[in-house]
């Protein structure tokens, strides 16, 4: 497959060079994208709540990082939050969608009890609110990761992730 | 990335849409219930299920349409913006999933357990 997003010029349009091309950490994040576009497809089959789209957000993020972000440290630490916060991310899918049917099934039970639905509910919840915590470590080291200049520069590849999320929510 | 976040963690829809128990019941609680009051009555409740997964549905969306409003190109988010957003949206996932509770329990209330699994034979 084509990562588009790595045939750009390696020149900014100031006419200088943005990130260096061969650097180790620059092919390392690029194994790492090319390595999540790949898990989209053999995933694909297994569940259908993580679509290619969403997969193809997360490299298209990753690539623009490795385009946009020239400081190695910075970048580095850019990545790894966004790769915890993708991971965060497929753990949550995963739970809500065992709650899901965890609680469908017990509804399905005339007998069901408030304390059994509300049990389901609360379980979930606890584990939404744990991992609350480090999410919001891991939005500030996004942000903090990066500079006002670049925030602006990967706002197309934020809002498309965000974007993909919200129809990997709706389940399309 | 927030958005992202914010969704899938809180606002995930999967778990508490039980939209298809809600048309499975409205479909077969004619034949399933005999009884022209009690069916009457859990048709009421399944109407109201209905209504209130269309209402959260609405505040989750009012929810995620103002958050990507603020979702500027170059929007920092303070962590006090980031626990009250967050905060906002565990509390609208907890009232949801309590008013269906209250109202699944009123329909079994309703319902003999024999009418229950007719009425839901998929479920």
């Amino acid at each position: 497959m084509t990562l588009p997003a790595f045939n750009a010029p390696s020149q900014h349009k100031s006419g200088l060079r943005r990130w260096p091309l061969c650097s180790p950490g620059v092919r390392l994040w690029l194994c790492i994208g090319l390595l999540l576009s790949v898990a989209a497809g053999c995933s694909s089959n297994k569940t259908q709540t993580i679509s290619e789209g969403y997969v193809q957000a997360i490299t298209d993020l990753t690539n623009g990082l490795a385009l946009h972000v020239d400081d190695a440290s910075r970048r580095d630490s850019a990545m790894t939050a966004l790769q915890q916060a993708d991971t965060l991310i497929r753990q949550a899918v995963e739970r809500r969608d065992g709650a899901a049917k965890t609680f469908s099934e017990t509804n399905a039970d005339f007998d069901a009890t408030r304390e059994e639905l509300g049990a389901i509910v609360s379980a979930n919840q606890s584990s939404n609110s744990s991992d609350v915590e480090a999410l919001i470590e891991l939005i500030a080291t996004f942000q903090s990761a990066l500079t006002s200049e670049e925030l602006v520069e990967l706002y197309p590849e934020r809002a498309e992730f965000a974007a993909q999320t919200l129809m990997l929510l709706d389940g399309n | 990335m927030l958005i992202a976040l914010l969704t899938v963690m809180l606002l995930g829809g999967g778990s508490y849409d039980l939209s298809t128990f809600v048309a499975e019941g409205q479909e077969n609680i004619e034949s399933a219930v005999e009884d022209p009051k009690r069916r009457q009555s859990a048709l009421d409740i399944l109407a109201a299920m209905e209504e209130s997964i269309g209402s959260d549905n609405g505040e989750t969306t009012a929810l995620i349409e103002r958050t990507q409003r603020a979702f500027s190109e170059d929007k920092v988010w303070s962590a006090e913006e980031l626990d009250a957003l967050f905060a906002e949206a565990r509390s609208l996932r907890a009232d949801r999933a309590e008013r269906f509770i209250e109202l699944r329990l009123e329909l079994k209330a309703t319902l003999t357990s024999e009418e229950w699994a007719e009425a839901f034979p998929e479920s």
